[in-house]
């Protein structure tokens, strides 16, 4: 029964995501802080869209709605047209920056633990683990433990966690933010290459204005206090897009555009 | 220096970190010779020294003492191990679960708060209005323990619990997991090593309890009742060998708990020298 309604919901899910006048105060001892005010945006299925913004602007409150792990003071969140509520395992997957790997799990026991979670049994969950620390490259460290993977390597069974759930729509927060900047770009490559496959719906958040534009259709660009969406940059760079990309002149133009609209605020 | 970030694969690029496996010999033979040395000492100080037996027995003086009291040493044993192992199994199995319902639920804090004024009370004073109350057989020497292990227990856990990083919850969380999902297979195992640390607390606490709670009443039975008789009698050699025993009793069970909670820390902290024997 709930196996069958996984299944439709899966094969008609396509994701596009409609945000609608989300505003959220949090409560604390000194009161409410508006972390976010009167955000409205879709994002059209299988576009990759990021969202910039200083810190403190909401990026990670945002992505926390739209993951369903925080319920919006107001307003509400559209998935393929339908309001939810709650985490949508099925269709939405969440990748954080730390990468958030279960420390007493080796990576092949973690890239499968969103399968353990649903009830899939273990010849399959090893199959497909393995298939997705392949994708990842790190076919060779199954059974490592997180703490002897290196940062990037981390990263990447985050990643391919997050893909094992087979998501209609990726969220990630600042997954690349503990890199250094060398890594950061292959990663970057690396996801783009990954995504190309897929083309599902992906919100990225980043601090990094050149990863922001080489990795999206749509860059989101977010004010703090409150936070709130000052403007949308569209990036029509071709597709596929190697790093080479990053030096063209459209590409800095790009860049230094949405730079001087942070700083305008 | 790009050779390495290219091939995520490069074996010879990690650091090399032991995994589960034996302890290196050289360590064991170490800490084996240490102790061979220490007893040695044990042996030869007194001898040397001219210590009076009654402060200091040598060491194969205690164990003669443990062969000519063998019967009565073994007698006294069953009452200990199995108040020990009583009070053990409810502190251990209660105090987990409160402490993990306490830690768990922010409106519980408050018991925790109690727990941790009530853990500040020397409960050695409540032994004998728990003897007058039960009698001062095995059942208020147990519940005398539980007394004593019940609150470390409950206090580790319930920290261990309150420390799990938020973001594994949440991830969790986004990967569709129950509310019993998260339970055994987030919160449970990320704060199993802090859980184990509060057991061996605890049942180093229960042990001592349980030997006190003998000593105070002589008609309990047990090592500690049988460690006054001895001190009663000036048999030093006796109580000697009575404290080789219960010391072996501690370490056991210590020793027991600290290679589950090596275990149960796997994956987590540098395991270089701490790995289980065997
Ligand atoms: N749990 C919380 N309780 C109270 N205030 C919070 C909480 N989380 C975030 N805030 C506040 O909400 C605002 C937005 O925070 P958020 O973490 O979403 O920003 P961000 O854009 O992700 O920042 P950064 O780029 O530094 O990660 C900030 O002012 C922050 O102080
Ligand atoms: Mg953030």
């Amino acid at each position: 029964m709930s196996g069958n309604a996984a299944m439709e919901t899966k094969s008609t899910s396509v994701g596009t995501i409609e945000v609608s006048g989300v505003s959220h105060d949090y409560q604390t001892t000194k009161g409410k802080v508006a972390a976010l005010e009167d955000i409205s945006f879709s994002a059209p299925a299988g576009k990759f869209i990021s969202l910039v913004g200083p810190s403190g602007c909401g990026k990670s409150s945002l992505l926390m709605v739209l993951a369903g792990l925080m319920t919006p003071t107001r307003g509400q969140v559209r998935l393929d047209g339908r309001v939810t509520s709650g985490p949508q395992p099925d269709q939405v997957a969440v990748a954080f920056q730390d990468a958030c790997l279960l420390p007493w799990r080796s990576s092949l026991d973690n890239v499968s633990f969103p399968l353990e979670l649903r009830g899939v049994s273990r010849s399959e969950r090893e199959e497909q683990g393995r298939q997705a620390l392949a994708k990842v490259g790190l076919s060779g460290f199954a059974d490592r433990y997180p703490r002897e993977l290196s940062g990037g390597m981390r990263q990447r069974v985050a990643v391919a966690r997050a893909l094992i759930q087979r998501p209609s729509v990726l969220l990630m927060d600042e997954p690349f933010g503990a890199l250094d900047e060398q890594t950061r770009m292959d990663m970057g490559e690396e996801l783009l290459s990954l995504w190309d496959e897929i083309r599902n719906t992906v919100i990225f958040v980043t601090h990094n204005l050149t990863e922001a534009v080489y990795l999206s259709d749509e860059v989101i660009v977010m004010a703090a206090g409150p936070g709130r969406i000052i403007e949308r940059v569209t990036v029509d760079l071709p597709r596929p897009r190697a790093i080479e990309i990053t030096e063209t002149e459209e590409f800095l133009h790009l860049r230094n555009r949405i730079w001087r609209l942070i700083r305008s605020h | 220096m790009t050779a390495v970030l290219d091939s995520p694969a490069g074996e010879n690029t990690l650091p090399t970190v032991p995994r589960r496996g034996r302890r290196p010999s050289s360590v064991t033979a170490w800490r084996l010779g240490v102790v061979a040395i220490l007893l040695l000492c044990w042996e030869l100080l007194p001898r040397l020294l001219g210590i009076p037996s009654g402060f200091l027995v040598p060491l194969s003086e205690a164990l003669q003492a443990g062969g000519r009291e063998g019967d009565a040493v073994l007698a006294a044993l069953w009452p200990t191990v199995s108040a020990v192992l009583a009070a053990l199994t409810f502190t251990w199995v209660v105090g987990v679960v409160v402490g993990f319902l306490v830690g768990s639920m922010p409106g519980l804090r408050f018991v925790g708060t109690f727990f941790g004024i009530l853990y500040a009370v020397p409960f050695v004073i409540l032994y004998p209005l728990l003897s007058v109350w039960i009698g001062p057989g095995q059942l208020s020497k147990i519940a005398f323990a539980c007394l004593y292990g019940f609150i470390p227990v409950v206090l580790t856990a319930a920290a261990g619990v309150r420390g799990v990083d938020e973001n594994l919850y949440r991830s969790a969380r986004s990967m569709g997991a129950s509310r019993r999902q998260l339970m055994t297979k987030v919160l449970l195992p990320a704060s199993m090593p802090v859980i184990l640390s509060g057991l061996r607390l605890g049942g180093g606490l229960v042990l001592i309890a349980v030997i006190v709670a003998e000593m105070l009443a002589s008609t309990s039975g047990g090592m500690g009742t049988l460690i006054t008789a001895y001190r009663v009698q000036f048999d030093a050699a006796a109580v000697y060998f009575c404290i080789i025993v219960v010391l072996v009793l501690a370490l056991i069970m210590d020793q027991s708990l600290a290679a589950a909670e090596r275990w149960a820390a796997r994956g987590r902290s540098v395991t270089v020298n701490t790995v289980a024997p065997g």
